[in-house]
């Protein structure tokens, strides 16, 4: 009873519970929170998936397109041609066909200026063709896309899809019905393509150094309201997978996704989600482990903030845009959809598109998917990851109190002998919680003690100041450190992957003997001031982050919190060691290394040991480079983030960890 | 604004002089030359009141595999109250009403009109497939007013009752237009019919307004059709089939009003003119041919005449097409005629010619055109007229973009052009990073501020667009915040910009389809283009740009929370504010629960210390507290 109404600090009884039971709250909460999360993959916790925005009316009209027949021999075509050209788009006939077809159809050209070294450019062209609305007056449009793959691409090819597209564009024009343009894009060059062509249509203003040189459109048709990438390999597939992953983890309108899956359930094309058909019986255990893989896979492919397709590069305008990925799995005489049905799923949501009077505003752009008609939303997984991240939070509270009680157990050492002693009898109370607490935090540096305790604070303040920003700047050093190490690695002929590679390795290394350089220059910081500040630096990049990528917040959330809350200085040699290895382990180096093998790994369960490992090597070279690439070209933060914010606070953990033990207390 | 003091600015000054001469130069009469001519003339003209009714229709195959069709139904209407009140630049005083529409003829007299262009469009004009059209429109309407001299005050008000008016006349939501998109640019409109210098240099008479979301359908049409003398009883007028119509590319209706001359070249009789049109484009691709009937293209052949006109007539454009190779024609034109300075010339027209009234009368049959293609159409690059505009929003996001218009000139000569930006005020245009790209100059001929919700942003400049070449120019905004009433029903849709304007005098009349001058008998009077400058009044597409919308699901949530709050409050608020606050002894008498509890307790020897009975005893003041409800306990 009198905890409540005691006036004195030390006998705040949260701030005691807090001090007492900080580690098993802490893991309490983070257990809670990954629990919780987990079980967010079953039925009984997620929402089934609905249309919010009424004008969609998905398939309220029946199906009439019927040019299979015309997009076979356009296929044929297209792959006579192709074989004419093994490298290069056939951007001439394609041309040629889209004008054909009566559209207005034009070329844009493009060079990519590759950063990592200097004189080194691509160039390449893309081909769209603009069917005009009747009677609209093209302030409107909505875009359906298809990248070419040549031959020697190492990628599947895309030649159905194109084929398809233009056996669409042949039937859409016949039809009076549009109310919005709809433009037919060819890409080239994959992403590179796509980002060219929408940052010409929305006319970029160039970079300063010029890295993609998006060149000029001739002809436009409005704001873009949505957009369909295909990507057919075959014109017989076995299931349809719908991607939604975008750049940055942005995500399309959920009504969208919907859409899809809704039309082709209506034209009975197999649909998927991360290639994973839904499971008979999703509320058994069994179900649930399914979908909860599912899940994972998602989250693990936005994290990567990579876009998963074509359309990804559509959400930073703001317009919503899936891929249709066509997939054939070996699986003989299992039901088929043809370029007919995909033809019909096509045509539906196109219609639907056109129904739309508002651009997508209602529904949902923060979600994730386990199942291809179930959803979690913002609102049903943030408490989980909120409870999961609390612990970063409760952790810095809890230092915060505890560095308080120091500083007034201090003060209350050094004039102990002229202050009347007024709250001894309050105090008798919760003595006994006191003492716990003091010897819990081992506070009271002994070189401090002789100077006032005022000081010792701002001085702990400043020499804050001061490790964070010789951290910050570290991270600042290596997001430009690529570029510098690409450029001085071409002049000793050294591949640009390995290159970064061995720079950032080496820059790495460099930084590990950061915390002995600076523990001899600046003094004076308690470690407890130090780990406060970056666990709240911690919370605020991940809860800040889960608005713009909830997987990548999540990830770094899940494999940070247990590591800040054990990080902490200790006599024991071994434990420190141990702790030195866990912090190795989640450096953003290795983590980046760590995903990559897994993913390689998960690729190709069936190589051989060796081969494995070097292929993981590589994938981890590729990764860090394509991370660099990416944050040049396309704008991802991955890389940015991963430099500005993760290797700081990276950094400053490996110094709470390095820094001396302090000595117990000495009991007044 | 830009080049202030150097040489180019003067030039685009002149230029922009140039273009105000030659858009009314050829029509511009000096009373001062023709006075005695007036003076003799009016003594035996004074009796006559004189009207007459043509109907025109003239069908363009076009290059693109479409097929443009222009209705023209011109009312002319001369008589000495007429022509004196055009000549004093009165207020026209009509009356005995023959021809010319009452209904129309009312709202032109009482609201000080001397000229009245109104468009409703559906669809946008493709300049770069279809050539220049006959007049040009932007999608959804458009109102270009000329009134009588008359102090500021009085115009605006007859112009908002007049758009209110039109807006009855012609079932159009013309009553959107106020004083927050009406303006009086100084270039762009020029008055198409009689006028004097001074008039025509004065834009205070002149209201431009534009509504770009206005969507025209039937509703526009039969009120149209009824100003027409035969309404669609007879005549070119009965094939206006709405189902056609509305199924086209590209529909325009257009009524025309203005001052015209009686006698081309000396222009002393001055009539009002009344051009009601129609225009279309339509594709009617059969087995990948052009071939176009009548009936195939309007529902029906023609089966009248209207016999109020004096003249009926159809011209097909057979220019390039004289030995009928491309096409033939069946049955074969009454007459063909070629016009212009000679084959191979810019000017150089033919038409074929179906005079409707002979046509009908010497035969029982209605007349069903038939233009037969000898070879499948095929889709090619069409060469595009000398100047088009093309204009779009750059940036992404909701805080800021920039409207960017590019110009080309694929002629040989550089051009001046006048480009009109009539803007809403919720952008913020931003003038000090207005600029432009490529070669080309910049005057800003105009510039009026926007002032929220009263007056809307006018920029008119002249730019110079070199020949081969084109010119960007980039006018960067910001969007404001609407109070939440000022949204549409559907808000994320986004708001429409209306079309810009773009006025230029070309060098040769090769790609002009029609003539704009004030002493032009009839429609193929039009199409006979004058070798030598002409003058083009393009316009860009209407844009769509979304403004800040707040989620407006939002009041819904905070009326529901605000209701919750209160139905939480009202029961303690209630509570305290009717029962009596009465300070109540709190007796220590023990519950059952209590006794029960102690008696288990010391059955099962268990030590009651003090402590605990105190905390006890103030777990029993509190249930009391509780339970008793009326009596709280002031400690």
């Amino acid at each position: 009873m009198g905890l409540l109404t005691d006036p004195g600090m030390e006998g705040g009884w949260l701030s005691n519970v807090l001090l007492a039971h900080e580690k098993i709250l802490s893991v309490l909460l983070y257990c809670v929170g990954a629990i919780w999360f987990l079980a967010l993959a079953h039925n009984s916790m997620n929402h089934e998936t609905y249309f919010s925005e009424n004008a969609l009316l998905p398939g309220l009209v029946h199906g009439e397109f019927m040019g299979e027949a015309k997009a076979n021999r356009f296929l044929q075509e297209l792959n006579k041609e192709t074989e004419k050209y093994p490298s290069t788009m056939p951007h001439a006939w394609l041309q040629a066909k889209m004008t054909q077809l009566g559209l207005d159809t034009y070329t844009h050209n493009f060079t990519l200026h590759y950063p990592m070294a200097a004189n080194k450019s691509f160039t390449g062209n893309n081909v769209y063709g603009i069917l005009r609305a009747v009677r609209g007056s093209s302030s409107e449009s909505i875009v359906l896309s298809a990248p070419y793959r040549a031959p020697r691409s190492p990628h599947l090819g895309n030649a159905p899809a194109i084929a398809l597209m233009l056996a669409l564009a042949h039937f859409f024009s016949e039809q009076l019905y549009w109310a919005k343009d709809i433009i037919f894009l060819v890409t080239e060059h994959e992403q590179l393509g796509m980002e060219a062509w929408l940052q010409s249509y929305h006319g970029s203003l160039p970079q300063s150094p010029p890295v993609l040189d998006f060149g000029k459109l001739i002809a436009r048709a409005g704001p873009i309201q949505a957009a369909v990438n295909l990507e057919i390999p075959e014109s017989f597939v076995s299931h349809v997978d719908i991607r939604y992953e975008g750049l940055n983890g942005q995500l399309p309108n959920l009504d969208l996704v919907n859409l899809l899956h809704r039309l082709c359930h209506r034209e009975s094309v197999e649909h998927t989600v991360r290639n994973r058909a839904d499971h008979r019986k999703p509320d058994t255990a069994s179900g649930w482990l399914h979908q909860l893989h599912t899940l994972l896979s998602s989250i693990a492919t936005q994290a990567t903030g990579v876009p998963s397709g074509n359309h990804g590069l559509f959400h930073r305008y703001g317009i919503s845009a899936v891929t249709v990925s066509g997939e054939r799995v070996g699986r003989a005489g299992g039901r088929r959809a043809t370029l007919l049905h995909l033809g019909r799923v096509l045509e539906g949501t196109c219609r639907s598109l056109n129904n739309l009077l508002e651009r997508f505003h209602q529904s949902f752009f923060f979600y994730l998917l386990p199942a291809t008609s179930r959803y979690i939303s913002i609102g049903v997984y943030m408490p989980a990851f909120g409870a999961m991240g609390s612990c970063l939070l409760l952790g810095a509270l809890s230092l915060w109190c505890s560095s308080c009680l120091r500083l007034q157990l201090l003060q209350a050492e050094q004039p102990a002998s002229d202050q009347p002693d007024e709250k001894e009898s309050s105090e008798t109370q919760s003595d006994e919680k006191l003492t716990e607490t003091r010897e819990q935090t081992n506070a009271a540096i002994p070189d401090t003690s002789s100077t006032p305790v005022t000081d010792s604070g701002t001085q702990s303040l400043v020499s804050l100041a001061c490790v964070a920003l010789v951290c910050h700047s570290a991270g600042a050093v290596a997001s430009w450190w690529p570029t510098v190490a690409s450029r001085t690695g071409a002049v000793v002929a050294l591949h640009a992957d390995d290159s970064v590679a061995l720079g950032s390795l080496a820059l790495a290394l460099v930084l590990l003997r950061l915390p002995s350089a600076l523990t001899r220059s600046i003094t004076g910081c308690s470690w407890q001031v130090v780990k406060c500040a970056v666990q709240l630096e911690l919370a605020v990049i991940v809860f800040a982050g889960s608005l713009l990528n909830f997987s990548l917040a999540l990830i770094v959330t899940a494999v940070y919190a247990p590591v800040v809350i054990a990080v902490a200085p200790t006599s024991s040699r071994l434990v420190r060691w141990l702790k030195c290895l866990l912090l190795l382990a989640i450096h953003p180096l290795t983590l980046t290394a760590t995903f990559a093998s897994v993913d390689a790994v998960l690729n190709f369960p069936n190589e051989p040991p060796l081969a494995l490992l070097m292929r993981c090597v590589t994938v981890s070279k590729r990764a860090l480079m394509y991370s660099v690439v990416d944050s040049y070209v396309y704008g991802n933060w991955v890389y940015p983030a991963a430099c500005w914010c993760l290797l700081p606070v990276w950094l400053l953990l490996w110094h709470v960890q390095l820094s001396a033990p302090l000595p117990p207390i000495t009991k007044p | 604004m830009l080049i202030s003091i150097n040489n180019m600015a003067v030039v685009l000054r002149l230029t922009a002089l140039l273009i105000l001469l030659v858009s009314f130069s050829s029509f511009a009469y000096s009373t001062s030359n023709n006075n005695a001519a007036i003076d003799s003339k009016c003594s035996k003209e004074t009796q006559t009141d004189e009207s007459s009714f043509s109907e025109e229709l003239l069908v363009r195959p076009l290059p693109s595999g479409h097929v443009h069709s222009h209705f023209e139904f011109t009312t002319k209407w001369s008589n000495p109250s007429i022509k004196s009140s055009l000549e004093s630049y009165h207020d026209l005083k009509l009356s005995h009403y023959d021809l010319f529409p009452r209904a129309l003829g009312e709202v032109v007299e009482k609201y000080h009109v001397r000229e009245l262009h109104l468009t409703l469009t559906q669809g946008l004009w493709r300049h770069h497939k279809w050539g220049y059209p006959v007049a040009d429109a932007p999608p959804g309407a458009t109102l270009w007013v000329w009134f009588n001299p008359a102090p500021k005050n009085v115009l605006d008000d007859a112009w908002r009752d007049l758009v209110n008016a039109l807006s009855g006349l012609f079932c159009a939501s013309l009553n959107f237009i106020d004083g927050s998109n009406t303006a009086s640019p100084e270039l762009s409109y020029r008055p198409s019919g009689l006028a004097q210098p001074w008039y025509a240099s004065n834009s205070s008479y002149l209201r431009v307004a534009a509504l770009a979301r206005e969507n025209v359908c039937t509703e526009n049409l039969t009120p149209w059709k009824k100003l027409l003398p035969c309404d669609t009883k007879a005549g070119l007028a009965s094939v206006l089939y709405p189902s056609p119509l509305y199924s086209a590319h590209y529909h325009s209706l257009g009524v025309h009003l203005r001052p015209s001359c009686q006698d081309p070249g000396a222009c002393t009789r001055p009539q009002l003119e009344l051009v009601l049109s129609v225009s279309l484009v339509q594709q009617r691709l059969q087995e990948g041919r052009q071939d176009f009937t009548l009936r195939g293209l309007y529902s029906s052949p023609i089966f009248s005449v209207c016999p109020m006109a004096y003249k009926s007539m159809l011209y097909v454009d057979v220019t390039g097409n004289e030995d009928g190779r491309t096409f033939s024609l069946s049955p074969p034109p009454s007459e063909v005629v070629t016009r212009g300075a000679g084959l191979g010339s810019a000017s150089h027209r033919v038409f074929a010619v179906y005079d409707l009234q002979e046509t009908l009368s010497s035969s029982r049959d209605a007349l069903n055109v038939a233009a037969r293609y000898a070879k499948r159409h095929t889709y090619a690059h069409v060469s595009g007229p000398p100047l088009v505009a093309t204009r779009y929003i750059a940036g992404y996001g909701q805080e800021g973009g920039s409207i960017r218009v590019v110009l080309s000139n694929s002629g040989s000569e550089d051009l001046s052009v006048v480009y009109l930006e009539l803007l809403p005020w919720y952008l913020r245009l931003y003038l000090h990073t207005a600029h432009e790209t490529g070669q080309g100059e910049r005057y800003l001929s105009q510039f009026v501020g926007a002032r929220d919700r009263e007056q809307g942003w006018v920029y008119e400049a002249v730019v110079r667009v070199p020949a081969r070449g084109s010119t960007e120019l980039s006018l960067p905004f910001t969007r404001a915040l609407l109070k939440w009433l000022e949204y549409p029903p559907d808000a994320n849709h986004g708001f429409y910009l209306p079309a810009a304007t773009v006025s230029a005098v070309l060098p040769t009349a090769r790609n002009i389809t029609a003539a704009t001058a004030a002493d032009t008998g009839s429609l193929l009077d039009k199409l006979s283009v004058r070798e030598g400058e002409q003058l083009v009044r393009l316009y860009t597409e209407t844009l769509l740009v979304t403004l800040p919308t707040p989620d407006f699901s939002m009041p819904y949530n905070v009326i529901c929370l605000a209701c919750t709050v209160v139905a939480l409050a009202f029961g303690p608020i209630h509570n305290i504010t009717t029962k009596r606050l009465v300070l109540k002894k709190i007796q220590p008498s023990e519950s059952f629960a209590s006794t029960v509890s102690g008696k288990v307790r010391r059955l099962f020897g268990f030590k009651v210390d003090v402590g605990a009975e105190a905390d006890e005893g103030a777990a029993k003041t509190d249930t009391c507290a509780a339970g008793t409800d009326a009596a709280p306990v002031a400690t």
